[in-house]
């Protein structure tokens, strides 16, 4: 892996895709943060006509500048200009923000395929040329390429470090910000400039369609590994150099892989790229500690079965004020409003754990699932005099506490008891089982 | 110009305009130190742009605002501002200490770091607010009651002498409502002057000494003891203002050309 840094045709592209892929992710946050994810989307497509109509520009015997140097400065201006047409499509002809942003994209990508056609008919040589912005290419990065995405990348990392404070604010409360001195128009701004910056470098290497997927994905991704704005930017960084990487990586080497045998087959870096970071923010929603699919999964199983434990527990204890020899597991499941599969796993489960004794075909409490099917009758009847002590009726109170006393924390109870004087009795006169402290 | 050090807050002449129509007319008054004021009208009577005038953060088209008998930009440090529910987006990565702590940053300027005493300050002010527990919360995880005691926690880490407060009882709970009435009186225990834009009109003479009735133009400012009466409530809520209403918005309409009368 390490030759892909090293080698004088692999390095260019592969150091110029980390840096621009680095900046679209750390841009990304920027703009993740204002909402306005849909913005790099229709600003790196607005570039599309600016391409096209700077490719047709070269033609003139009066324009000396070299193409690609043409082609980033029609595209810096077109993303420029579809930015200042949303400002006023929105402030002054009473647009929302997302009807703006279909029209303007809509509009632009218009003109650019007209002017594109015409290209494509008259200067096929051109046209071609002018493709490469459309869809990347990374393979054909040079070094000067590479040193123009590396000073970009530089600018961008030393902006939110210096700004870090003020981009904070800005984008969270950005009256208070104004109240406090901070030029909030001005970071604005920035933002706006950064992020039409690196759409104009950015589709040399990723391509015009996909760029905006590297502003979005990233940033997706790092919010959910962190809620705190720094940690956002680092992983942010984190993900979308990687991606950069192993897109790069991915491209060529599965179009090697492929080409043997005279066929050949190329996998173009862009689309590898975004398949690449779109992959790490499908793990990361799933994934993701606390916030992750698979951890809120978890969480309502794990949840679900201390409810079903409580339950059977408290209805061996209910059984246990009728008789001391035990009851047959059925009679407890039947009570169970899940099916008796998990019962009586839920129940062998209990057994292990001891807090189940077996004699013979019946099972009852043993003294440490005493305690605890005790401390939940406890709170259920806490509860029920606690509604009725804020006005509930009496014979409503029975369903939600079967509710809550899965739920009330040893915090809550102390506030219960307090509240109520330490009672004795629930609204049904049945007797509040005191606290046992657990063996 | 006749200064008093004794006030906080002289407002003379103020007028806002929004793209030639005027939101606020003509509003002159002095509060004096010391005071909590509740600042009420019907809804788009212009209280929270009133506060933004003030602040300087809507271009005012005339009039002069003096915060603590001078004019305002030096003043800055001394005014703390509590913003509208609305305005804030809940689901922004950010922890209850750091928000805390941005009330420390018109103290630290740009490139000063954040040492251990700011943060030490941060956790007393949490402290205040009974919300210690909370540091490394996330703010979406909070109650609306919680949410609110952490901005005040920004505003009591400012150290403010002014503040200004927009709706700080939009949606909290009675429990919140009582502590947050306990925290702007122990302010003003401390000499500080409070404004607060209020919608619950009954309980201000339970709570406030000033009053400000605002509706487009400053109906009354003094104290409660002697302008909350039903005479000024009539004026800024009641009907005998509605033609007043209904030009003004009349006039909104033309401006804007969405008159179709």
């Amino acid at each position: 892996m390490i030759h892909y840094f090293l080698d004088p045709i692999l390095k260019a592209p592969t150091i110029g895709c980390i840096a621009m892929c680095l900046v679209c992710s750390l841009v990304g946050v920027l703009i993740f943060i204002r909402k306005e994810s849909l913005l790099g989307e229709t600003l790196s497509h607005a570039a599309y006509p600016g391409i096209m109509l700077a490719a047709l520009l070269t033609l003139l015997p009066s324009v000396k500048l070299p193409l690609t140097l043409c082609i980033l400065i029609g595209a810096g201006l077109f993303s420029y200009l579809a930015l200042k047409l949303l400002d006023l499509s929105k402030k002054r002809l009473k647009m929302s923000p997302d009807s703006a942003l279909s029209f303007v994209l809509t509009l632009f990508f218009g003109l650019g395929i007209t002017v594109a056609s015409l290209l494509q008919n008259t200067y096929s040589l051109l046209y071609k040329q002018a493709l490469v912005f459309l869809f990347g290419q990374a393979a054909t990065i040079t070094d000067p390429y590479m040193y123009l995405s590396i000073s970009l990348a530089v600018l961008v990392v030393s902006v939110i470090l210096f700004f870090y404070r003020e981009i904070q604010i800005t984008n969270f409360d950005p009256i208070f910000a104004q109240t406090i001195g901070i030029r909030t128009q001005r970071i604005d701004r920035l933002t706006y400039l950064l992020m039409v910056a690196s759409i104009v470098i950015g589709i040399r290497s990723i391509g015009l369609f996909l760029l905006s997927g590297m502003f979005i994905a990233p940033a997706i991704a790092a919010r959910q590994w962190s809620h705190k704005l720094h940690r956002m930017f680092i992983f942010s960084g984190i993900i979308g150099a990687l991606s950069g990487f192993l897109g790069i990586y991915s491209s060529f080497e599965l179009s090697v892989a492929f080409s043997k045998g005279g066929h050949s087959l190329s996998f173009a870096t862009g689309p590898m790229i975004i398949l690449t970071s779109s992959s790490i923010t499908i793990f990361s929603l799933l994934f993701a500690p606390k916030q992750g699919w698979v951890s809120r999964f978890l969480k309502i199983v794990t949840f679900k079965f201390k409810c079903t434990q409580e339950n059977i527990l408290k209805s061996l204890w209910h059984f246990a004020q009728q008789t001391d020899l035990g009851v047959a597991p059925q009679k407890v499941w039947n009570y169970q409003s899940i099916p008796r599969i998990s019962s009586l796993l839920v129940t062998l489960y209990l057994y292990l754990k001891g807090e189940i004794l077996r004699n013979k075909s019946l099972i009852m409490l043993s003294p440490s699932g005493r305690i605890k099917a005790q401390n939940i009758v406890r709170l259920h009847r806490l509860w029920e005099l606690y509604l009725v002590h804020i006005g509930v009726g009496k014979e409503k109170v029975h369903h939600n506490a079967e509710e809550m006393e899965h739920i009330i924390t040893p915090h809550i109870e102390e506030k219960l008891l307090k509240l109520m004087k330490h009672p004795t009795k629930d609204p049904h006169n049945q007797p509040i089982p005191l606290k046992e402290p657990a063996l | 110009m006749n200064l008093n050090l004794s006030d906080a807050l002289k407002v003379d002449h103020l007028t806002v305009n929004y793209d030639q129509i005027s939101v606020l007319w003509d509003i002159s008054f002095t509060v004096p130190k010391g005071k909590l004021v509740a600042i009420i009208g019907p809804n788009g009577a212009g209280k929270s742009t009133f506060l933004k005038a003030i602040l300087g953060l809507t271009p005012s088209l005339s009039g002069q605002v003096q915060i603590l008998g001078s004019s305002k930009k030096s003043q800055i440090k001394k005014v703390a501002y509590l913003p509208q529910r609305e305005s804030i987006d809940w689901n922004f990565p950010i922890t209850v200490e750091e928000l805390v702590l941005q009330g420390r940053y018109p103290k630290l300027g740009l490139f000063k770091r954040i040492r251990k005493r700011d943060r030490e300050a941060a956790l007393e002010a949490l402290n205040w607010v009974d919300m210690t527990d909370y540091a490394h919360r996330q703010i979406n995880q909070l109650s609306i009651g919680q949410q609110q005691r952490i901005f005040l926690a920004r505003a009591l880490l400012q150290d403010a002498d002014l503040y200004f407060m927009d709706e700080p009882f939009a949606g909290v709970d009675s429990l919140t409502e009582q502590f947050i009435f306990t925290f702007l009186k122990g302010l003003k225990k401390k000499g500080k002057t409070l404004f607060v834009i209020h919608h619950d009109i009954q309980c201000i003479p339970k709570h406030f000494d000033w009053v400000m009735m605002i509706n487009a133009r400053l109906i009354t400012c003094g104290e409660v003891s002697t302008h909350f009466t039903q005479e000024n409530l009539d004026q800024t809520f009641g009907r005998n203002t509605n033609l007043f209403e209904e030009v003004f918005n009349l006039s909104h309409k033309k401006h804007l050309g969405v008159d179709h009368s």
